[in-house]
C-alpha cells in the first residue's frame, strides 16, 4: 500500500469522520501531506506559542475530535496566509482552521476568545460597517464623532460615512439568510453571562 | 515582478474606490490622501453608498463563510455596475475579495452563496481588485512628473503586511518571500530604502489575537520593531491601516511610560505620496497618528524644476 508519505495514514489509525468534516475541499491534498513542516517553521504563531498546525492535522486524521476541538491551540492562529505559500500542496490552512474555530464554538468552547467579534458584529448590523468611531473612544463616543466629524470636514470628506437605506435593507436579508444574527445573539448571550458571573464574583 | 499581474491593470478608464470602514473611521487621513493623489493623476473614480463592510474574513471563525462570500458577492455586484476595476487601500479589503473567490470554489458555498444573493437580486461578479500600491507601481512614471517635493535621502522601511503578500499568494504583483517594488519607488522618490530582517513579519494584529493573546500580539510587534530600529530606520510605510495602527500605537503606548527613546513615524503610501504631491499635511489626518510624522515632512526637499 502506498502511503504518500502521511504519517496518520501510514499509521493505520486514520479516521474519515471527523476528517472529512474539517478538511472539506482539501481532504486529498491533506491525505497527501508529508508532514515537511514548512507551516510550522515559518508560522509567527508557532514562533511564539505552542501552535502547532502539523499536530493539529495529525490529530484531526487520527479524529481526535474533542482532544483537538477543546484545547486552545485553534485559537492562537493570525490567520496571516504565510503557510498557504509556503505548503507544497497548498493546503488552505487558515480555512481550516477558521472550520475548526467553528466547530469549537458549537461545542461550546472559546466564546470567550471570540468576545471581540460581539462589537464588531453589532456595528455591522446596525450600520453596515464594522468599524464605528465610537470604537476608538469607548468612554466618549459621543465626543469621538463630533471630533471625527470634525476632522472629515476639515479634509473636504463628508461628515460621516453612511451606508445606504437600500443597502442596509439587503444586508440585513444576508446576515438573517447566513445565520450570521442568529450567531451574534448567542455570542452576546455568552458575553452577558460572562459579566454577570464575574459582577456576582 | 510579475509581468503579467502588471499589464492586467489598466492605466486608465474607470475605477470603483472600495472605501474600508477602518479608514473611514479611523485614519479618514489615508481616503482623503488617496483621493488627493487619484486626482492629481487624473485617474477617474466612482464611489458608492450602495457598498458595504468588505465582509472582514474574520467573521468566518463566529459563523458561516458564506457572511464573507454574500458581502463580496453584493459588492462586486455594485462594482460591477460601474466598472470591473476595483481600488483599495486596505488589505483587509484586498484580502476579503480573494479569500472570498477561493471559498467560492467549494460548489457548497458556492450554491449557498448564489441562493442568498439571488434573494436580494444580486449576482456574484468577477471583479480585478488591485491594491493602492500595485496601482501606484503602474503610474509612477506619471507620479515622478507629478511630485514637487523628493524624500531627501530619508532612510524608509516598507512594510507590506501578510495579507497583502500572503492572501494572494503567487498571483500577486511582487514575490510573496521578498517583495521589493515599493522600496524601488522610495528609492525613485528620493529616499534611501531600508532592508530588515523581518520585513515579511506580521504587524501583530493577527485578527483576535492582539484582544485574546495580548502578549503573544505584543511580542511580535516588538520583533518587528527591533529589526527596523536594527536597519535604522527612520520611517516605515504600510499600505494597510491596521497595520499602521499596531505599529503606531504599540510605539505611542511604550512612549508613554517611557520605555521608548526613538519612535519611528509610520505613514500609509498614499499619504506619503499626497505630501510629496504638495498637499497640506493638515488634510491628511496625521492628528490620528500617535506618533508625529514631522520627522518625515522636516526632510522633504522641494523638487528643482
Amino acid at each position: 500500500m502506498t502511503t504518500n508519505g502521511n504519517t496518520a495514514l501510514s499509521s493505520g489509525k486514520w479516521s474519515w469522520k471527523f476528517f472529512d468534516r474539517v478538511a472539506g475541499l482539501d481532504s486529498k491534498k491533506i491525505e497527501c501531506c508529508f508532514s515537511c513542516g514548512a507551516c510550522v517553521g515559518d508560522c509567527v504563531a508557532s514562533r511564539n506559542s505552542s501552535f502547532n498546525f502539523r499536530k493539529i492535522i495529525y490529530d484531526v486524521a487520527l479524529g481526535e475530535e474533542e482532544k483537538v476541538l477543546s484545547s486552545k491551540e485553534v485559537w492562537y492562529c493570525f490567520q496571516c496566509f504565510f503557510c498557504m505559500n509556503k505548503c507544497p500542496w497548498r493546503i488552505g490552512i487558515p480555512y481550516i482552521i477558521s472550520r475548526l474555530r467553528r466547530m469549537a464554538l458549537e461545542r461550546g468552547y472559546g466564546w470567550d476568545l471570540v468576545e471581540i467579534l460581539s462589537g464588531v458584529g453589532r456595528n455591522l448590523l446596525e450600520s453596515g460597517l464594522s468599524i464605528s468611531p465610537r470604537d476608538y473612544a469607548r468612554l466618549d463616543p459621543k465626543k469621538a464623532e463630533r471630533e471625527l466629524a470634525e476632522m472629515r470636514l476639515e479634509m473636504g470628506l463628508p461628515e460621516k460615512y453612511e451606508v445606504s437605506g437600500r443597502a442596509m435593507e439587503e444586508l440585513k436579508v444576508i446576515l438573517k439568510e447566513t445565520g450570521f444574527r442568529e450567531g451574534l445573539e448567542k455570542l452576546n448571550e455568552s458575553v452577558k453571562q460572562a459579566r454577570e458571573c464575574s459582577e456576582n464574583y | 515582478m510579475n509581468v503579467q499581474r502588471l499589464e492586467r491593470i489598466p492605466g486608465n478608464g474607470v475605477f470603483f474606490y472600495f472605501r474600508g470602514c477602518f479608514i473611514n473611521n479611523f485614519y479618514p487621513g489615508i481616503e482623503s490622501a488617496t483621493r488627493f493623489v487619484l486626482e492629481k493623476l487624473g485617474v477617474n473614480y466612482a464611489v458608492s453608498d450602495d457598498q458595504t463592510c468588505c465582509g472582514t474574513p474574520e467573521f468566518s471563525s463566529l459563523n458561516a463563510d458564506t457572511v464573507l462570500t454574500c458581502l463580496v458577492g453584493r459588492n462586486s455586484s455594485i462594482i460591477f455596475e460601474k466598472t470591473p476595476y476595483v481600488i483599495t487601500d486596505c488589505n483587509g479589503c484586498y484580502s476579503s475579495f480573494y479569500v472570498a473567490e477561493a471559498l467560492m470554489e467549494d460548489p457548497q458555498i458556492k450554491f449557498q452563496t448564489d441562493k442568498i444573493l439571488k434573494k436580494i437580486g444580486k449576482k456574484f461578479e468577477k471583479v480585478e481588485v488591485i491594491h493602492i500600491a500595485d496601482f501606484f507601481y503602474k503610474k509612477m512614471n506619471e507620479i515622478l512628473q507629478k511630485i514637487t517635493f523628493s524624500l531627501g535621502e530619508l532612510r524608509m522601511a516598507v512594510h507590506y503586511g501578510c495579507h497583502y503578500s500572503h492572501v494572494n499568494g503567487k498571483k500577486g504583483l511582487d514575490s510573496v518571500e521578498n517583495p521589493s517594488f515599493i522600496e524601488e519607488m522610495v528609492g525613485k522618490l528620493g529616499g534611501i530604502p531600508v532592508e530588515y530582517t523581518e520585513k515579511t513579519l506580521c504587524c501583530g494584529f493577527g485578527g483576535i489575537q492582539q484582544t485574546v493573546h495580548k502578549t503573544i500580539s505584543y511580542a511580535v510587534t516588538q520583533k518587528k520593531l527591533d529589526s527596523l530600529s536594527d536597519a535604522y530606520a527612520e520611517a516605515i510605510v504600510v499600505i494597510c491601516p491596521y497595520c499602521l495602527n499596531v505599529l503606531d500605537k504599540y510605539q505611542g503606548n511604550l512612549l508613554d511610560v517611557e520605555m521608548l527613546e526613538n519612535p519611528i513615524p509610520v505613514i500609509h503610501l498614499s499619504q506619503l505620496l499626497a505630501l510629496l504631491m504638495g498637499a497640506e499635511p493638515k488634510k491628511l489626518g496625521f492628528k490620528m497618528h500617535r506618533i508625529p510624522v514631522e520627522p518625515i515632512i522636516a526632510k522633504l526637499v522641494p523638487k528643482e524644476t
